[in-house]
């Protein structure tokens, strides 16, 4: 069986969801006939139909406003962004209907927020944002980032299964650049559940999307060094699996929190927070986080690898965890 | 019964009196949620002048409405506080009218009429609702043909007209004690920027009272008035209400202090060791006194492996190597408690005797024994930390100092004459030391784990030696102080070092130290390095030697030179000796060819 | 109220569906005229002026504001019984809102009172004319229109009350609450013109379950300039999704006019631009609105696309209870105030048509008070919620079983033939991974 890419996994996810149940359909920009912007849904149209794969004018709020009613008749509608930068249009529709929707008027708001984030590929202020936090602040919603192309298979099937508004933010610079061999049959991944991607004693980094691989970059540089980190795979931002983060923790004594988003506000904040609530007699050195700068994505190459967190940096804050 | 006005004894009868008997305040009203104060632009009426409830006494300005306030009551005008062109607080009171009509227009201070008789206070808040338990909703509706003869009493209270308002001001009774009212009948009007409204009945029944009176602002809620059953009840009946007894505030005796602080101070100081929540936990739950754990990480601070090695080695006899020494403080007491009590696990029972490991192994040595001070323990703690952390090499060089010797003779007088600073060798050295540090930055750095941190400011310790130690003071940005300044900073430390005055910063963040072992006559020193810095530097003694030099024709001559030996200790895991060498070389060259002037 | 609902075919409704679009007319075919229903047009404007002795400036009101209020335009589809029907709900959101006032005076309501005064005919007659399948989005002051949508008067007030068994167990207030199972009302949320966008989706909803519905949501003369507003019909219109607008031009946005919120003479106008009807009533005249209305939701269920009424009034009362309105000018109160809906149509029945007698009248007046006496005993004797008891209630995640999310009108059929080219998925419940 050939090996599936990420974004292969997150076409195949759909593609079984709305056959297995009719009730599923898409809804965005450029979606149909070209495939969306990023070809996530190619050929959606020739199998289900214009009326499932519904392509819209540019036009965000009416995109989310359409979901959530479309999800009021009992629908699974899931919203594509094209960046997921653009998902800040859309701000107040999902904050403020459907992330209140349940809450206030016991309306569930079964809708999947889609679409390509993050940074790595020279694309500037503008479409390599990471805006998950903004919606992790919000409650009612859930936030998912894969970081493999099983996971992003499993958790976009369960997002689409989910009954909350789901964000699922896809990191661009994995859709084509890795690759696994998928299971056969059908399965999901559980929202709410991260994973030890390595294991390791020494220390634990807690990351997730695209900066696993900086970790598990960085994981493999200490160990020549004798040190073994274990690396964490957070999955899901919102709700946060925070027992697998403190059972680390409890067993390694360090950690350091990795994220390709900016660093005030970031989910290393909250993460230490919880780390303190849970397992602060089982800390042997302060809380680090490796984060990118508190600056907008710069456009030009050299600009944003200084950006971005790298393994070289996360090494280096390992060692001084380990020597502090 | 004579009643004291004095608030602090009896605040409760005060207040009732207050209200019940004192000239009504005129007060600022809050014209609006957001209004804070309002300016009064015009008294309608003066001092002495009669004035009837609702005629027009004063007019306010606010940056909402403009507004002629309402008497709250009839009476005379007998005090005007705010004059004319005035901003007061909302709620301030601006005048004083007197009910009873008595012209004592300037009474200084409020007089007390006279109070109720009887004992159990009059108190005529409690005189609408106490007469059918709580305040209810309004009934359902029925025809109010006749008020029920009897029934709860209702309570009307200022409604909330907006989210953020906190005070309304009735302007108008619409209806007067002992008429009947129906529900949602207009019952008061109030006014605030926003609306004037009509408030209508919560219940129907007779109006028993009318606890605030037109003109009057009152917070939401409040209670305004009362709607009783009871038709025949006289409005102002005083309801006797057995008068609370009184709080027993500063009657109670001064419980006794809580337990002394004075053990906690051991407790304290096995804190201050430096470890983390990991490793105090491990400590409380093994009976292990953190004080005997030789500390390896970052300052000397306690790791995990530090502690698990020293549970490992107890367990298995191996002498602990390097224990810190006991807190003086520790003496008297017999043996530091563990932390909390601790449950017996299998390895605490073996490591309980660790505590007492470093017991007295010259015991029956005629002699005697005295604890280490505070500071001792620490210098001994931390040369013994240097020693064994940094790779200590030491370089010597010799200086020439009779330029310097001769300016400072020169100058001496004038520098303090000009100053008041007495003129000493060290910010010369302090100066040729900054100088060089600028040019070799590996020696103005620390290492931190496989890293070299190069520090941004230059700030040298300048070692001062004490009666009854030595300490440190730090000298910062000594690189952008003048060569007065650093005077200044010098005597300033030194000063404050022997009159035991420094404060903590004072002696911290080092990057550079300087000491002196020539002081008494020593020709050099091999000092340690204090941690975590990288390079010290010591001065011996300036004497007078005789030294080859070369005049400018080329000639060698034996001359009487001051001559000086500057050594250096540097930590070879990053210093090597050529750098520091090179270093020295610089500091030697400033000194020998001093190139600026010291005023 | 109760209509026959005309239900068009699974084929019809998918002929009618959103992809098809019929060729554009000619150039000198089409036509950019808007239909005006009213029977006189009120032509004045708002406009600032100072006022040369105190300096103030303040608002002021150009035009004949003369005249005397026009008749009621007789309905096309109403009987009699529907016409009195209409007014019983017109009185009940009237007398309603006095209710609330009073509430809110004696401090029993909390936050504040959003009125329907002089928009009463509007928001009954047009929910008037929905089924029972078709949906309604509300604003802020369409209380009628949840009335006729089958809540009760105690739903609204413990909602002002904030009390524990309100729609919302007193987690938000005024009309912010719907119920999307039984009466399809969908909450709406205090940012204006998102409704739009929903009902376009609800529609759209239907339509893959082979029904078209009609969609009914308002928005203010304040409320449509948001760009929401834009998005949201512009997507119904290209979708050719049921939704029936009914922009209700109350000439006041909180304290600003009209004439500061657009610059087109008629809000109606801008159906043209969306390429969809548009058309024009006196939102004082509950015949017309309810004609108007009635037209733009046979269309949506004709899944012929939506429709924009614009809706002509005004807001006889402030944005909300602590606003006094003293900046409307008194010459365009006392117009309005002779063209109150209820009086009018009071009027209609009873003098002009002589549908109810006087003694009629009089007791259906006083059979609606009774009723609301009885309303709002029972809101007051609502308790209010006790945290602790709040989290018996669903919580912020639609989780644990509490919803099953299913087809509302009848399962989806696009798109469900196998053809074989998809990557084989097995069908039933998933395998959990845990790696």
């Amino acid at each position: 069986m050939a090996a599936v890419t990420y974004l292969e996994a997150i076409r195949q996810g759909l593609w079984e969801e709305m056959e297995r149940d009719p009730s599923v359909f898409c809804i965005g920009e450029d979606i149909g006939i070209y495939g969306g912007a990023f070809k996530v849904t190619e050929g959606l149209i020739d199998r289900f139909g214009p009326e499932r794969v519904v392509d819209t004018p540019i036009a965000e709020t009416a995109i989310v406003n359409a979901a959530f009613g479309a999800g009021l008749t009992g629908l699974r509608p899931v919203a594509e962004f094209q960046f997921i930068d653009f998902i800040s249009c859309a701000f107040n529709q999902i904050t403020n209907l459907l992330a209140k929707a349940h809450y206030r008027w016991n309306a569930p708001a079964p809708i999947v927020l889609r679409g390509p984030c993050g940074g790595g590929v020279h694309g500037g202020p503008f479409h390599s944002q990471n805006p998950e936090m903004y919606f992790v602040h919000t409650p009612g919603l859930k936030v998912v980032c894969p970081a493999t192309a099983y996971d992003a298979k499993g958790l976009i099937k369960s997002a689409i299964r989910d009954n909350n508004p789901v964000c699922f933010f896809e990191h661009k610079f994995l859709y084509r650049r890795i690759k696994e061999e998928l299971p056969s049959e059908d399965y999901v991944v559980p929202i709410g559940k991260a994973r030890v991607a390595r294991e390791g004693r020494d220390l634990t980094i807690v990351t997730y999307a695209a900066m696993l691989y900086v970790a598990l970059d960085a994981a493999d540089a200490l160990a020549r060094e004798g040190l073994e980190a274990e690396v964490i795979d957070l999955r899901t931002l919102l709700p946060l699996d925070r027992e697998t983060v403190a059972e680390s923790v409890k067993k390694t004594n360090r950690v350091l929190i990795l994220h390709e988003d900016t660093r005030t506000g970031g989910i290393a904040g909250e993460i230490a927070a919880c780390i303190n609530e849970d397992c602060f007699d089982f800390l042997d050195a302060p809380i680090a986080r490796v984060t990118s700068q508190d600056t907008p994505v710069p456009f030009s190459p050299p600009l944003e690898a200084a950006f971005l967190p790298n393994a070289e940096a996360v090494a280096r804050e390992a060692r001084r965890l380990r020597g502090w | 019964m004579p009643v004291s006005l004095d608030p602090g004894t009896d605040a409760l009868n005060y207040a009732v009196l207050r209200k019940e008997k004192m000239p009504t305040d005129v007060i600022m009203p809050q014209m609006g949620e957001s209004i804070f104060e309002g300016t009064i632009t015009k008294w309608l009426k003066q001092p002495g002048d009669k004035v009837t409830r609702d005629e027009p006494l004063f007019e306010i300005s606010t940056d909402k409405v403009d507004a002629e306030i309402p008497a709250p009551a009839s009476g005379v005008l007998k005090e005007v506080r705010v004059q004319p062109g005035a901003t007061v607080q909302v709620n301030t009171v601006v005048g004083v009218i007197d009910e009873a009509g008595a012209a004592t227009a300037t009474a200084p201070a409020p007089s007390a009429p006279a109070p109720q008789v009887g004992s159990p206070t009059p108190n005529p808040a409690a005189a609408g609702g106490d007469t059918g338990g709580q305040p209810t909703t309004a009934a359902p509706a029925a025809p109010a043909t006749a008020p029920p003869a009897t029934g709860p009493a209702t309570d009307v209270i200022m409604p909330q007209m907006g989210e953020s308002i906190f005070e309304g001001t009735i302007t108008k009774w619409l209806k007067q004690p002992g008429e009947k009212v129906t529900r949602d009948e207009p019952l008061f009007e109030i006014s605030t920027d926003k609306v004037d409204a009509e408030i209508p009945a919560p219940a129907s029944g007779v109006l028993r009272e009318i606890k605030v009176q037109a003109g009057n602002t009152v917070q939401v809620n409040t209670v305004v008035a009362t709607i009783g059953g009871n038709g025949a009840g006289a409005p102002t009946a005083p309801v006797a209400a057995p008068a609370a007894p009184p709080a027993p505030v500063g009657v109670a005796p001064s419980a006794p202090a809580p337990a002394t602080a004075a053990t906690s101070s051991v407790a304290d100081e096995a804190e201050r060791v430096r470890s983390s929540p990991l490793v105090r936990k491990i400590a409380a739950d093994h009976s292990v006194d953190l004080r005997q754990v030789l500390g390896t990480g970052n300052g000397g601070r306690v790791t995990k492996e530090d502690i698990m090695a020293f549970i490992e080695r107890a367990k298995s006899g191996v002498p602990q190597p390097a224990p810190k020494p006991v807190a003086p403080q520790a003496a008297p007491v017999a043996q530091p408690a563990p932390i909390a009590p601790v449950q017996p696990s299998s390895a605490a029972a073996s490591v309980a005797p660790v505590a007492a490991t470093p017991a007295n192994k010259f015991a029956g040595v005629p002699g005697t024994i005295e604890p280490m001070s505070v500071m001792r323990k620490k210098i001994s703690e931390h040369m013994t930390m240097s020693k064994r952390t940094s790779a200590h090499v030491h370089g010597v060089f010799e200086v020439d100092m009779t330029r310097i010797v001769k300016l400072r003779e020169k100058m001496k007088n004038r520098f303090q004459e000009s100053t008041g600073l007495k003129l000493t060798f060290t910010p010369f050295f302090a100066r040729a030391v900054a100088h060089a540090l600028r040019q070799w930055p590996i020696i103005n750095s620390s290492v931190e784990g496989e890293s070299i941190h190069y520090k941004r400011d230059i700030n040298i310790g300048i070692a001062v030696a004490l009666d009854w130690g030595l300490i440190v003071p730090v000298i910062k940005h000594a690189d952008e102080l003048s060569f007065v300044g650093l005077q200044r900073a010098v005597t300033d430390l030194g000063e404050r070092a022997r009159a035991k005055k420094l404060k903590p910063e004072d002696v911290q963040g080092g990057t550079f130290t300087i000491t002196n072992p020539g002081i008494f006559g020593a020709k050099f020193g091999m000092p340690i390095i204090s941690q975590p810095q990288v390079a010290i530097m010591g001065v011996g003694a300036i004497t007078k030697k005789p030294w080859v030099v070369t005049d400018k024709d080329g000639n060698d001559l034996i001359a009487i030179r001051s001559m000086m030996h500057l050594s250096i200790g540097y930590d070879h895991r990053i210093i090597d000796g050529a750098v520091a060498d090179q270093f020295m070389s610089v500091v030697k060259q400033y000194l020998e060819n001093w190139p600026e002037p010291v005023l | 109220m109760a209509k026959q609902p005309q239900r068009p075919t699974r084929e019809a409704a998918k002929n009618l569906s959103g992809n098809g679009r019929e060729p554009i007319p000619p150039a000198e075919q089409r036509t950019y005229s808007i239909p005006d229903r009213r029977l006189e047009c009120f032509d004045c404007t708002i406009g600032l002026e100072r006022d040369p002795a105190t300096g103030q400036t303040r608002y002021s009101v150009t035009g004949d504001l003369t005249a005397d209020p026009p008749p009621i335009r007789d309905s096309q589809y109403l009987s009699r019984e529907q016409c009195i029907d209409i007014y019983r709900w017109m009185l009940l959101n009237r007398r309603m809102e006095s209710v609330l006032e009073s509430l809110y005076k004696q401090s029993k309501v909390v936050g504040g009172v959003y009125f329907g005064l002089g928009q009463e005919g509007c928001s009954c007659a047009s929910a008037y004319a929905l089924h029972k399948d078709d949906w309604l989005g509300p604003m802020i002051r369409n209380q009628g229109a949840l009335l006729v949508k089958g809540f009760s008067p105690a739903d609204i007030m413990r909602q002002y009350m904030a009390k524990a068994d309100s729609p919302t167990f007193g987690r938000d207030a005024s009309s912010h609450f719907g119920d999307p199972v039984e009466r399809n009302v969908c909450a709406p949320i205090s940012m204006l013109g998102e409704l739009i966008g929903v009902m376009a989706g609800v529609c759209l909803g239907a339509r893959l379950q082979g029904r078209n519905i009609a969609a009914l949501t308002y928005i203010g003369d304040g409320g449509q300039s948001t760009g929401v507003t834009y998005e949201g019909l512009n997507f119904a219109a290209v979708q050719k999704l049921g939704v029936v607008l009914i922009v209700e031009n109350n000439l006041w946005g909180y304290s600003t006019p009209s004439d500061m919120q657009f610059r087109c003479r008629d809000l109606a106008e801008r159906a043209i631009a969306y390429g969809i009807p548009g058309v024009i009533v006196d939102g004082t005249d509950p015949c017309q609105v309810y004609d108007a209305t009635h037209e733009a939701c046979e269309r949506a269920r004709r899944g012929e696309g939506p429709t924009l009424i614009e809706a002509k009034m005004m807001r006889m009362k402030g944005h909300a209870i602590h606003d006094a309105a003293q900046y409307v000018p008194k010459p365009l109160m006392d117009y309005w105030l002779k063209r109150d809906p209820i009086a009018r149509f009071e009027h209609y029945l009873v003098q002009d048509k002589q549908w109810l007698t006087s003694d009629e009248h009089t007791r259906l007046v006083a059979e609606v008070d009774r009723f609301l006496a009885e309303e709002r005993a029972r809101a007051e004797a609502s308790p209010m919620p006790d945290p602790a008891e709040d989290a018996k209630h669903q919580g912020v995640y639609c989780d644990d079983g509490c919803h099953q999310i299913k087809p509302k009108y009848q399962e989806v059929k696009f798109g469900v033939e196998k053809k074989g080219t998809a990557p084989a998925a097995a069908n039933g419940e998933a395998a959990v991974h845990l790696r």
